[in-house]
């Protein structure tokens, strides 16, 4: 794959302006602003949810009242008002849901074409089924049928609390408590919809799960949930891919994502997040305040986690596994990159508690313009952790002299049998490496991509195929205007 | 576990009680500077884990112990630590016994030319406690409310010392547990040179907090080798903080050997504000039993074109636990720095505990910095290899933590210190503690 050939056509094609910053149209169900028990009251009915869920979503909120805001990364904004946003927004199609592509909103299908995922053709083409959410509730679900055939139930997780309460019942905030933090505390309470995804005993998911996640109303905070459970001996990889609109006021995003694998079961799960980041002043732009944690329940499973990093006003984000079960593996690749003013603190927990888990950690941050990108990351070996073993690796690049780059590393052993290896680098894009590729007819643009593609190639090769190619462009995109 | 609350302000008012009689009572600036302290360390009171640089280390020790400030009067007469431990290396001694110089076992009179050693009387106003920012260390504002002897090394512009500054302080306790404050600036003119080598040993049968602060300022190109063996008495609560400064073209290099006291924390907080200066901070860490010893560092580059570097060396067994903060801070226009940072653990035994919070804050493009963490036990087959060699499994384990421990040792500059700091390790190794 030629990169230098993409990156270049990619930073081309984008103009001044952000590509997917444009405004659907589409009349909105929408709950009054603010939040109160009301309104939590008010999403539970819309949806139409069993007694149990409503009291967890009450005691979340009853909770999240009483939390504090959590303080210690190294992100600075504005207090949210939480008063002043929408909590819950489905368009109108929510009441006959369509059956096929076809009775789908012609607008809504146009905003996919501009984001470049033909929904219509991606059913053939790409082998991959979409649960698209517009807003909060899921519209459009393709292959449902394929992956019902194999047993996989991949749905919206407000249907599968209809379909399969006892599954969300017993999986639902089983890895991330609805007290963990402010933000997952405020999902809890508010979320309206996301993915349920269960992939049965024995097996192998027959395709790539995909999910575009897209925030439209204005001043609507997204509050997705995702809960992926894989039973024993089965695999799913997980594709998770943000874009969003333009605009000026500040958007709140706290979505939680729960992970579980039993015995032998393994999750891939892939993200690119590209939700807006402000404009080149720093006004504007998602607060993506995201709580996403894997458990792997099971002896020998395994949670693997990629992410690629380059929207946000702020992003705050840690990705974790915890390792309960022997010989079961933690994975994190991460490249997070931050321009104008975006500030980013990302990382991950790997917590080891079962005996020869292992964990790999390879981090990559980029800073350019006067963004701010820290990695903040956790590993634990807890007594029980004989043999257990973790590589981490945090390299940052800074590119011009108004940003900053911070590594925050919390290492924690507890068991000698265990071993921990951590390194850290930072550097600049070297004057060597840049002399070397203009020399070779490259503008400085082109090099630079070229030259951070080189830089995140060991977490851009853990992508599926068709993020990878999506992913290498953003890097460029993301780093356009930040040289010469 | 109950706590006292208000353990900060039992402190406070026995100081407030006894301001009077300490030292230097009648300098007005002093009196102020006590008072204004003394209200700081109130309001902020002792560090808890909650303190995101405390994180690791529980002051819980100190609030269950009821300490009484050590009387600096009759301490001379009670010296039982045999006199060899004053003679370890050949240095120009200054002794202090809790806190309080002892005038008859220092070489005070015979110091020599281009050192000055001037007490809290010749100080003056405006020179001590200006390195310090209570909210980072607020034990130094309880140090600076509390301390008997304030010492200060003044080395002339240009001089070079012939010998180490030995100082020794040393803890003789009775039947209650007490608490002192060691207090020491170091000076170095400019273009100077010098050696400071730092004891901290205890009595037998003595359960004291050592309360240390260090002031040390390097003028332009001074070159000071500070040196540091923590061996307190094994039921010892053992906190110490130097604030070093360091001016363009000078070189600091600091070794602390951490192997005493049942509570330890060694915070450095070195602030680079010249270029071309060199900053080095290394240290071992030899725990066992219940001990718990913290290491704790940051590294402000405040100007262009200045290195640091780093390396901390820990060995743990039985239920002992290590940690290590380091932060390095490259600020905005202090490009081309250089830092490096190490951390490397090795855990001997089921129930030691390791926690490594090694952190880069970077503000500049052109830099170089790295930081690396480790923590493991044992090579199973090194040692397997010297075990199929003959050697005993006790001899062929002291030989690899040895060897860990060397690369450490072998960044010291100084040959005489490396074997002296080399025979305490030494020692530690075939007693399974420091007995020195």
């Amino acid at each position: 794959m030629s990169v230098t050939a993409e990156t270049a056509k990619a930073v081309k094609e984008i103009g001044d302006k952000y590509e997917f910053g444009f405004v659907t149209d589409i009349e909105l169900e929408t709950a009054p602003k603010g939040l109160n028990e009301d309104i939590v009251r008010f999403i539970s009915a819309k949806k139409n949810e069993p007694e149990w869920l409503l009291n967890w979503r009450l005691k979340a909120y009853a909770h999240w009242l009483k939390m504090p805001e959590p303080q210690w990364a190294k992100v600075k904004f504005p207090p949210v008002d939480y008063q002043d946003a929408y909590y819950y927004a489905a368009p109108k199609t929510e009441a006959d849901k369509p059956n096929s592509l076809d009775e789908v909103d012609p607008k809504l299908l146009e905003t996919y074409e501009k984001l470049g995922i033909p929904l219509k053709e991606q059913e053939m083409l790409a082998g991959v089924a979409v649960d698209a959410v517009f807003d909060s509730v899921s519209v459009a679900t393709t292959y449902k049928a394929k992956l019902e055939e194999k047993g996989v139930i991949f749905c919206s997780i407000s249907e599968a609390v209809q379909k399969y309460p006892e599954l969300v019942k017993k999986y639902l905030g089983s890895v991330v408590p609805y007290g963990d933090n402010k933000h997952a505390c405020l999902n809890s309470a508010v979320f309206t919809d996301g993915s349920f995804v269960y992939i049965p005993r024995g097996v192998r998911c027959p395709m790539e799960l995909s999910t575009y996640f897209r925030i439209n109303a204005e001043n609507t905070g997204q509050f997705e949930r995702t809960l992926i459970v894989a039973d024993e001996s089965s695999y799913v990889s997980y594709l998770e891919g943000c874009t969003a609109p333009m605009r000026d006021e500040n958007q709140l995003h706290a979505a939680v994502v729960e992970l579980v694998t039993l015995d032998n079961a393994e999750i891939k799960y892939s993200t690119v997040q590209n939700w807006y980041p402000g404009d080149e002043n720093g006004i504007g732009g998602i607060y993506n305040f995201v709580t996403k944690r894997g458990a792997c329940r099971g002896r020998n499973s395994k949670i693997s986690w990629t992410q690629v990093e380059t929207g946000s006003a702020i992003t705050w984000k840690y990705p974790s596994c915890i390792l309960e079960g022997d010989d079961s593996v933690g994975e994190f690749y991460s490249v997070a990159i931050t321009n104008n003013y975006q500030q980013a603190d990302t990382g991950t927990k790997m917590i080891h508690l079962g005996k020869n888990t292992r964990s790999t950690i390879i981090a990559k941050g980029i800073a350019a313009g006067k963004s701010d990108s820290t990695y903040r990351g956790q590993v634990k070996i807890m007594p029980g952790g004989d043999g257990a073993r973790n590589y981490t690796q945090c390299d940052s690049l800074l590119i011009g002299n108004e940003c900053g780059a911070h590594t925050v590393p919390y290492i924690e052993s507890r068991n000698p049998a265990a071993k921990i290896e951590h390194e850290a680098t930072t550097a600049k894009i070297s004057e060597d490496q840049l002399f070397y590729c203009r020399q070779r007819g490259l503008s400085d643009e082109e090099a630079v991509a070229l030259i951070i593609n080189g830089f995140c190639k060991e977490v851009l090769q853990q992508l599926p195929m068709e993020f990878a190619v999506e992913a290498q462009k953003l890097v460029g995109i993301s780093l356009e205007g930040s040289v010469g | 576990m109950v706590m006292k609350p208000n353990i900060a302000h039992d402190f406070a008012s026995q100081y407030d009680e006894m301001r009077g009689q300490l030292p230097g009572s009648h300098l007005n600036w002093l009196q102020t500077l006590r008072e204004h302290s003394l209200n700081v360390f109130g309001e902020l009171g002792l560090p808890t884990v909650r303190n995101e640089r405390w994180r690791y280390t529980n002051l819980n020790k100190i609030r269950q112990e009821n300490f009484v400030p050590a009387s600096h009067i009759s301490s001379c007469s009670k010296i039982t630590l045999p006199s060899e431990k004053f003679t370890q290396i050949d240095a120009y001694k200054i002794v202090l016994i809790n806190g309080t110089i002892i005038k008859s076992l220092s070489d005070i009179d015979d110091l020599p030319e281009g050192l000055k050693l001037e007490q809290i009387d010749e100080i003056g106003e405006n020179k001590l406690s200006r390195l310090l920012d209570f909210e980072r260390t607020p034990m130094a504002a309880l140090n600076t409310a509390a301390f008997t002897d304030a010492l200060c090394f003044n080395i002339r512009d240009g001089a070079c010392i012939n010998k180490p500054i030995h100082l020794i302080s040393v803890a003789e306790t009775s039947t209650d547990p007490v608490v002192f404050h060691p207090r020491f600036m170091i000076n170095a003119g400019q273009n100077s040179k010098v050696t400071f080598f730092e004891s901290h040993i205890g009595a037998k049968g003595s359960n004291y907090f050592s309360n240390c602060v260090a002031e040390i300022e390097l003028s332009s190109n001074a070159t000071l080798h500070h040196y540091k063996v923590q061996n307190d008495h094994e039921d010892a609560t053992h906190i110490a903080a130097s604030e070093v400064r360091l001016a363009d073209g000078s070189n600091y290099e600091n070794f602390v050997v951490t192997v005493g006291a049942k509570l330890s924390r060694n915070e450095i907080n070195a602030q680079i504000i010249g270029s071309n200066a060199d900053c080095r901070l290394l240290g071992i860490y030899l725990l066992n039993g219940k001990q718990h010893g913290d290491h704790t560092t940051s590294i402000d580059h405040a100007a262009p074109d200045s290195t640091s570097h780093e390396m901390y060396k820990g060995v743990l067994d039985d239920n002992a636990r290590g940690v290590f903060q380091g932060k390095i801070l490259v600020r905005k226009d202090s490009q081309r720095t250089n830092g490096y940072q190490l951390n490397q653990a090795l855990l001997l035994s089921k129930g030691t505990e390791v926690d490594s919070k090694p952190e880069l804050e970077i503000y500049a493009d052109d830099v170089k910095c790295s930081h690396g963490a480790t923590a493991g036990e044992l090579d199973e087959e090194a040692l397997f290899y010297l075990r199929a060699r003959g050697i005993s499994e006790v001899v062929a384990r002291n030989l690899l933590i040895e060897a860990f421990i060397k690369s450490a040792l072998d960044e010291i500059s100084n040959p005489s210190i490396q074997t002296t700091l080399g025979a305490t390790i030494s020692n530690w190794l075939s007693a399974g503690k420091c007995n020195d």
